[in-house]
């Protein structure tokens, strides 16, 4: 990195933004270890790293979240402190989160204008409107600012987000893995707007573990792993196996070998289902499908369209408004959560600290959770302890879970380590059916592969698996057939070897053929 | 103004030690003595003579320390009726309506049946009225809260207030419960044939403390070597992954309602039938509020709940020997307990949390 | 017996009442909207009425000017909600914890301090009620509604202002979306926990000048526990309004009736033991939880404490 001028700024030859050295520790762990990162202006710069490489982190350093432990960042030439996000959006950084910072019972207008330095102390939502407007008849995008955010689809609602930070005259935007919600056709239309936008002279970073995106979108890419820089390269020039190999530090398969096996006899029936999200709205209308014995069918879909009621009406947690669920022929429909669960229809949910594990017990107590009243674990009233830990020595080592002990508090576990106790339980509890949502969401690359393979193993001892992924590629991957999910309802079905991309991504998005 | 920082920084710490801990305890007690100093100052009372008097009357001889320990029964089973049910983070807070609940179930259970039976099975049905009391209450909420998502901490505040007026209406008219020969508030005297046996000779000790005690081992028991505790635990650490995994949290928290009212019922049958003879209003000075504090110190620990709870009732009776001596109201004693609580509560942080200070600095 | 409440004096006394004793129960539950809505449940209010109704008789009862109490116990709500922030933003201390704590602490020292230093019970004079010139003279209207104390006034009041401040104001939609969705707020550059701060000491002073009503509006002496229970029904009047003012007006009136209701008719004589009376707000209290299942315009983030990741 050579030293800029700070009294002259030319905005074709030096950075834009620049790192030095930058440094963030964790309490735990070293996230940024002396990155030296630039952005040049007008430039769509890729972060590409695997999940936990500090590419977030790195982006946080830059919007003023996160204060780094050591190193410098220069805007523009100058070093700059950017001690907190008004900062960061004051010198021109904007930023969308992964995870949406949208507040949403408030309206679009709403959460444009919260924290805007306008004058006075009443909201000026007159000239904030018209300015709104403006912006999206530039990059004409259509949105009521008077509708509620949790009435607006996940791509809309990214636009809020993307709208926010143009709106304070961002001139390097930050998108945190944007692609992670929308359709193949949204993202093709995100990355034109992109292009535009980088035409017009805005710097944009944009944050990915998607090769193919890198490749399509940007014009420079930086790939990390474990906080460290390992090359800044210009995109024109790599492959993606090149990129892949330096986000891995080693040479990736691409696919886990998958063995064609004949599906068995139907295990799960879902007729007719109907079912209402939080708000009391119906949000599954009609939904059929079968699942069958030695079988992954993948439900492909973009975030919202119902998975996650789906998901929770067929383990037992939400009551289904009307229509059936069968399992091995029995109505299972309104059962509880606990008999559907003995009856052997396992699962492994999306969001696996807040849904799948009790973080204060030891990894012991949470590899039995919903089997604490069975034999072996307990004898009338009381606990077995020795069956408890027995059982918890024997997944340890079956499923590799890194752990001092069998009484260690599960919340000091590593992310891959924690979906694998939650693997552990649920194979252990010789489902019949499992019902997976998001498995490997926020994993490693090499939990991924694992997981993948445990799935695969299951299937191929004649167990049915559901996979909802919002991750096509996954689904591609794995599954046998591929339903796609749009508005609660299954708008298409095909064995995964006869169908294009093209035609689920049309679908995902509600172009019906 | 509201862009500004604010200079406290707070991290989670991930090895907790003994020692901190310990000595952050003893800053919070000295911390909470200091303030009562000053209080029992501004009271015109020199504080050194009361606070010495304060640990006389509570454990300054074997008489004190029995009296304590007579005193702490009580404390120790709403301090248990607290920690089960905080330990699923249930926020039941009606130790003190279930208290008389239990009070009033027992002694009603007496009035049927007299002297007409004899002396072993009175005593049972008196003990299982006085649970069965307080459990009933406390069920009242846990229904309330699984069927129509009320919470649990504004119902049975609300129960405290009512069981609080029906107990002053029976015992403020003759048509109910009142003494028919006096004009004081309280009923007439139990005999024997109904009080609970005496342990010692001499000393007021009976057989109350033992089934503190006993219950005491009982929850220790319940909470880590049963299934059910299992699921109570589940429940206060993570109610969503318990219910994804099929426990029936509304079951879970209905037993444990049960059990915690009836433990805080068990307290007042054991004033009613053990200490009063009689009941009146006297028999519980919020003996279910400082019983939520007692499991609270103990960290929801039902062994060490033991201990707080003899400490507790060891300062309620010292409050009494510096009212006898010096004029300090008892009351001192309800608000040292409440600076001992916020004052641990928030030593606790310390010995959690990282706490750093950092400059206050300002956007440009 | 119904037959003598049905004259229209008792009627418009009946009324009258309820205005009045709806006007503690306004102002804490108005105080308990801003800081719920920010996110934090402050379930020390009967504590902070309680510390209020002593502070406002001790300053009264001492310099004989009654906007001094006033103060003092304005003051004296705000000091003990900055302990519930203290331990509960900047702790980060369980809010309901925290909140049972404030209400034990100043249980037992409101009635230590009575007990101490006020062992004659001197009487102290109440706020003298302000007709509004015209529309005190409406004939029932004007009796019921305009011929009020000050303080009465100020809690009517406070519904539009409130509204307004969350609805139409920055600091409004800031504190709104800090009880919603805190990293949001982080985000955008606000201080969450200062906004917190500002919602919880702002619930405090309001309850503050509510504990003071009870001994400069109600009852010219205090007592062991006088607030009796009214800061809970602030709590559930925000629930049961749905976190909505308006209908927080609707919830208030109802208590306050059920209270007036059961002052008429100790007035009156009656069979009913007054305790059962005395009991009907809380009886009512359960059904009306019972019956607000909706909870539809809860804070999202409601007593969860913000930590940054």
């Amino acid at each position: 990195m050579t030293e800029a001028n700070p009294t002259h700024f030319d905005p074709s030859h030096t950075a834009f933004i620049e790192t030095i050295s930058l440094t963030k520790k964790f309490p735990m762990v070293l996230a940024l270890d002396q990155v030296n990162f630039e952005v040049k202006k007008g430039e769509i710069h890729c972060l590409l790293g695997e999940n936990g490489a500090g590419k977030t982190t790195l982006a946080e350093c830059l919007y003023g979240y996160y204060r780094p432990s050591s190193g410098l960042i220069k805007w523009k030439g100058k070093a700059v402190e950017i001690p907190s996000p008004s900062v960061a959006m004051r010198l021109g950084i904007g930023m969308v989160h992964q995870h949406f910072m949208l507040v949403e019972p408030h309206t679009v207008l709403e959460n444009i204008i919260l924290g805007l330095d306008t004058p006075g102390i009443m909201l000026d939502t007159r000239s904030t409107r018209k300015r709104i407007l403006e912006l999206c008849e530039i990059y004409n995008v259509s949105l009521n600012l008077d509708a509620y955010v949790w009435q607006l689809s996940v791509g809309e609602q990214q636009w809020v987000e993307i709208l926010k930070a143009l709106y304070e005259g961002a001139e390097l935007l930050i998108l945190d893995e944007p692609t992670a919600v929308l359709t193949p056709q949204e993202s093709e239309r995100l990355f034109g707007v992109l292009k535009q936008m980088s035409l017009s002279g805005l710097s944009i970073i944009f944050i990915t573990h998607k090769l193919n995106e890198v490749i399509a979108v940007s014009d420079r890419v930086t790939v990390l792993r474990k906080g460290r820089v390992i090359n800044t390269v210009n995109t024109a020039e790599v492959t993606k196996a090149d990129l892949a190999k330096m986000m891995v530090g080693r040479e990736v398969v691409f696919r886990v070998s998958r063995e064609e096996v004949q599906a068995g006899e139907v295990l799960l029936e879902v007729e007719d289902l109907r079912a209402c999200n939080d708000l009391g709205l119906e949000c599954i209308h009609g939904l059929n499908l079968k699942l069958h014995a030695r079988e992954i069918l993948g439900i492909a879909g973009v975030a919202g369209n119902g998975q996650k009621e789906l998901f929770e009406t067929l383990i037992g947690v939400r009551k289904p408004s009307s229509g059936h669920i069968r399992l091995l022929k029995e109505e299972i429909t309104h059962q509880s959560a606990g008999m559907i669960y003995d009856k052997g229809m396992a699962h492994i949910p999306s969001n696996r600290i807040k849904e799948g594990l009790i973080l204060d017990f030891t990894v012991a107590e949470n590899l039995i959770l919903g089997r604490e009243w069975k034999l072996p674990f307990s004898s009338r009233f009381q606990l077995n302890k020795r069956a408890i830990r027995d059982f918890a020595q024997r997944n340890i080592k079956d499923f590799d879970i890194v752990t001092p002990a069998v009484d260690h508090p599960t919340g000091k576990l590593s992310g891959g380590n924690l979906q694998k106790v939650i693997l552990a339980r649920e194979i252990g509890s010789q489902p019949h059916v499992l019902i997976a949502n998001q498995p490997c969401r926020g994993l490693d690359v090499g939990v991924i592969e694992y997981v993948h393979t445990q799935l695969l193993k299951l299937r191929e001892e004649g167990v049915g698996i559901l996979l909802f992924s919002e991750d096509l590629d996954e689904i591609l991957t794995l599954s046998d057939r591929i339903a796609v999910i749009y508005q609660g309802e299954i708008v298409g079905l095909f064995r995964t070897k006869d169908v294009h991309l093209e035609t689920i991504g049309l679908l995902m998005a509600g172009g019906k053929d | 103004m509201l862009k500004k920082r604010m200079p406290i920084h707070i991290e989670p710490v991930h090895e907790r030690a003994l020692v901190t801990e310990f000595i952050s305890v003893i800053l919070a007690l000295l911390a909470a003595f200091i303030v009562a100093g000053l209080l029992i100052d501004l009271a015109g009372a020199n504080p050194l003579q009361a606070l010495y008097l304060l640990a006389q009357g509570g454990f300054g001889g074997k008489r004190q320390l029995l009296e304590t320990l007579l005193r702490s029964a009580p404390l120790l089973l709403t301090g248990l009726a607290t920690v089960i049910a905080f330990r699923g983070q249930i926020w039941s807070i009606g130790q003190e309506g279930q208290l008389f609940a239990g009070a009033m179930a027992s002694y009603w259970a007496y009035t049927l049946m007299g002297e007409s039976i004899p002396r072993l099975p009175t005593l049972i049905i008196i003990i299982f009225a006085g649970f069965t009391g307080g459990a009933l209450l406390s069920l009242i909420a846990g229904l309330m809260k699984a069927y129509f998502n009320v919470d649990v901490i504004i119902s049975t505040v609300l129960l405290n207030y009512i069981v609080n007026n029906i107990v002053l209406m029976l015992l403020y008219s003759h048509k109910y419960w009142m003494d028919p020969i006096q004009f004081y508030p309280r009923t007439p005297t139990i005999p024997d044939h109904a009080s609970f046996p005496i342990l010692f000779e001499g000393y007021r000790i009976h057989l109350g403390v033992v089934i503190a005690l006993v219950s005491a081992i009982a929850i220790y028991l319940i909470l880590e070597h049963t299934p059910l505790g299992y699921d109570i635990r589940a429940i206060g650490s993570n109610p969503v992954a318990a219910r994804f995994q099929g426990l029936n949290i509304n079951r879970i928290l209905i037993i444990t309602m049960v059990i915690s009212g009836g433990l805080s019922g068990l307290a007042g049958s054991g004033e009613v039938f053990g200490v009063h003879h009689k009941l009146q209003m006297e028999i519980s000075p919020g003996y279910g509020y400082t019983g939520i504090i007692v499991g609270m110190l103990a960290e929801l620990n039902p062994l060490v709940t033991i201990l707080t709870a003899f400490f507790f009732g060891g300062l309620i009776n010292g409050s009494l020997k510096m009212v006898t001596s010096i004029g300090v109201p008892t009351a001192l004693i309800y608000a040292i307990q409440a600076i001992i609580l916020i004052f641990i509560l928030a030593a606790r942080v310390f010995t959690k949390f990282k706490i750093s200070f950092r400059k206050n600095y300002h956007v440009p | 017996m119904f037959h003598d409440l049905l004259t229209s004096a008792i009627l418009i006394n009946l009324f009258a009442t309820m205005i009045r004793l709806s006007t503690p129960l306004l102002i804490s539950a108005m105080g308990e909207l801003v800081a719920e809505r920010s996110g934090v449940m402050n379930l020390g209010v009967e504590g902070m009425m309680l510390m209020g109704a002593l502070v406002n008789y001790m300053i009264t009862v001492n310099t004989g000017r009654l906007w001094l109490g006033l103060l003092a116990a304005t003051i004296a709500g705000g000091l003990m909600s900055m302990i519930l922030a203290v331990m509960s933003i900047t702790l980060k201390v369980d809010q309901t914890v925290t909140g049972l704590s404030l209400n034990l602490l100043s249980s037992g020292l409101t009635l230590f301090i009575f007990r101490a230093f006020y062992k004659t019970e001197n009487v102290i004079d109440l706020f003298p009620q302000v007709p509004i010139p015209l529309l005190s003279n409406i004939p029932y209207i004007g009796e019921i509604f305009f011929n009020q104390k000050g303080l009465t006034y100020f809690a009517f009041l406070c519904i539009p202002v409130i509204a307004f401040i969350l609805n139409r104001t920055k600091i409004g939609l800031a504190i709104r979306s800090a009880g919603e969705n805190p990293h949001a707020v982080d985000t955008r550059g606000l201080n969450v926990d200062k906004l917190r701060y500002i919602a919880v000491i702002f619930g405090g002073l309001m309850a503050g000048i509510a504990g003071s009503f009870f001994t400069n509006g109600i009852s010219s002496r205090f007592m062991q526990e006088i607030t009796a229970g009214r800061g809970w029904l602030a709590i559930i009047i925000v629930i049961a309004g749905n976190w909505q003012p308006l209908r927080m007006l609707i919830a208030t009136l109802v208590f306050a009736l059920l209270d007036a209701f059961q002052f008429t008719l100790q007035g009156i004589g009656t069979d009913i033991p007054f305790q059962i009376l005395l009991s009907m707000p809380y009886i009512i209290a359960l059904v009306a939880l019972m019956s607000s299942r909706v909870r539809s315009r809860m804070p999202g983030s409601l007593g969860v404490p913000y930590i940054k990741d």
